[in-house]
């Protein structure tokens, strides 16, 4: 086929996007440039801005790492497992991928909430009820839940990596004298370095631009930036300017956030 | 050892919000007790005889069913142009829509439909068609992503220059050999389509005029209520995501043999 064709084909979906992506994220850009750096100073003085901007970075490392860490391990046993087992096991693991974050909050809310299961379970066992219930509404806590939905793309993504990796080096590394963890640390560690990057990456920028979940759990009251920019555009009589730089900035610290991760995930090609 | 531990202590975390769910929509009283007391299915009839749920649930229904015949009739024809081109830059920028999901939140596309849809050029806001073309704009990479790297495994391209050799035209093939040998990966890239769709909230909950609100956004109202209503409204939409990801994974199973049948021959 000659490449004129390919662009017909492509045609309608490109004038798709243009008007119904392109058009609202130029608009975003402009209503937030329209004022040179004014809309920015404005952003900025508000005084909600810097707590939520605090909230924000602690979300996303707690939840990241948590989630990297804990994805990796599972992907790990899952890679030493039978390849039908494994098979059953993932399929597990990608059931929270659709799930909406409706279900993840409202489920947190039954398990961890102010009466939940476990916050009376631990309860029981000795810890206040009412500092665990309480818990589920910080930062910490929607860490903790937005784990649910991070966990498997972690694993989604580091699974393959393990499973092609070849195990003989571990038994080579240990017959030389290494102990198990040190074999871990020091030959598998340095080969999935990468592709751990990647991972934390993705699932960073996932929930730095996520508010679904917070704004079931918690409302607006939680000071992460999404929820900022969701209040000032629900708010009536608002300054679209300033949301506008708002959401300019979240939009880029996302996009900064999967290009690292991108940059992580070509190191790992070249190595291959 | 402890990566072991992990995966029990980590398979506990994900099914107990699940678990959760289930037993609370079929509780008849839940108020501070370990668990509800009593077994009723009143919670199900409840949302169900609920008009604001009903007409919710069809207007979910019908933002995936015209996102799924959208992203067939204009994303297929794209993803065919994607996986034929030579050029480079057309597979970066390939790569870079499937980025976009992660990269652009919702919420800002959200937005930034509030802020050229509500002009007096294009008053669209308010309407569920609009609604659709933002669910197409959020769903069309993973879509688009399943289709071209089946296509990049099925080899299709030699298949494609064999019947070109036989002498058979562009839609010849295009009807006769791409469309069959696609057929599971654009089923299974619709259901992710479909599942995606049906439980989306962070663009629905600002773009939804009043009358089309989709049922995530009337569910988050239901938390605000009794306990069983809230967890029978939730386990709905948990259900279709489950029914979702198995028919998907036995669709992608499918998909993954007819690639090696077509290697051995």
């Amino acid at each position: 086929m000659r490449p004129r064709s390919h662009l017909l084909l492509a045609a309608p979906a490109v004038v798709f996007l243009a008007v119904f992506f392109v058009l609202p994220v130029a608009a975003v850009a402009v209503d937030a440039l329209g004022e040179g750096t004014r809309a920015f100073v404005r952003v900025f003085s508000l005084p909600e801005f810097w707590p939520s901007l605090e909230g924000s970075l602690l979300l996303t490392l707690v939840a990241a790492s948590i989630s990297t860490a804990v994805g990796f391990a599972v992907a790990l046993h899952l890679s030493r497992l039978p390849e039908r087992q494994r098979t059953l096991y993932s399929l597990v693991v990608a059931l929270p991928l659709t799930f909406s974050g409706l279900i993840v909050a409202y489920g947190f809310i039954l398990g961890y909430g102010r009466a939940g299961f476990f916050t009376q379970l631990l309860g029981w066992l000795g810890a206040d009820p009412a500092i665990i219930g309480k818990a589920l509404f910080t930062p910490g806590g929607l860490a903790f839940a937005s784990s649910y939905y991070l966990i498997p793309r972690v694993v989604m993504g580091i699974l393959p990596v393990l499973v092609n990796f070849d195990r003989a080096q571990l038994v080579v590394a240990e017959s030389l004298g290494a102990t198990p963890a040190q074999a871990l640390r020091h030959v598998l560690l340095p080969q999935v370095a990468a592709p751990l990057g990647n991972a934390f990456c993705l699932v960073a920028a996932v929930v730095f631009g996520a508010y679904g979940t917070a704004l079931a759990l918690v409302g607006t009251q939680l000071r992460i930036l999404p929820l900022q920019l969701y209040s000032l555009i629900s708010e009536t009589g608002t300054d679209f300017p300033a949301a506008a730089a708002l959401a300019l900035m979240i939009t880029a610290a996302c996009a900064a956030i999967m290009t690292t991760g991108e940059w992580f995930g070509s190191r790992h090609e070249r190595h291959l | 050892m402890i990566p072991r531990w992990i995966t029990v202590a980590y398979f506990l975390y994900l099914a107990s919000p699940i678990a959760l769910l289930f037993i609370g929509s079929f509780g008849d009283l839940w108020l501070n007790s370990l668990l509800p007391t009593g077994i009723t299915v009143k919670w199900y009839l409840d949302v169900a005889a609920d008009p604001n749920f009903r007409r919710a649930f069809m207007a979910s229904l019908f933002v995936a069913v015209m996102t799924s015949v959208a992203c067939v009739a204009i994303g297929l024809p794209l993803a065919y142009a994607v996986f034929r081109t030579q050029s480079q830059r057309v597979r970066a920028a390939a790569r870079v829509l499937y980025q976009l999901p992660v990269a652009m939140p919702a919420l800002v596309l959200a937005f930034g439909f509030i802020l050229v849809f509500s002009s007096d050029t294009l008053p669209w806001l308010g309407s569920i068609w609009l609604l659709v073309a933002g669910h197409i704009v959020l769903w069309l990479p993973y879509f688009l992503q399943t289709v071209v790297a089946d296509m990049q495994r099925l080899g299709l391209r030699v298949l494609e220059d064999a019947a070109e050799t036989l002498g058979s035209t562009p839609l010849q093939r295009f009807f006769h050999i791409v469309l069959p040998a696609l057929r599971l990966s654009v089923l299974s890239g619709l259901i992710i389509v479909v599942a995606l769709s049906i439980g989306e909230f962070q663009f629905s909950n600002l773009i939804a005029g009043f009358l089309n609100r989709t049922y995530p956004v009337v569910l988050l109202q239901a938390f605000y209520g009794a306990t069983g209503f809230a967890c029978a409204a939730t386990v709905i939409l948990l259900t279709l995501a489950l029914i979702a990801s198995f028919t998907g994974a036995f669709v992608a199973r499918g998909a993954a043999r007819l690639s090696v049948a077509g290697d051995e021959r």
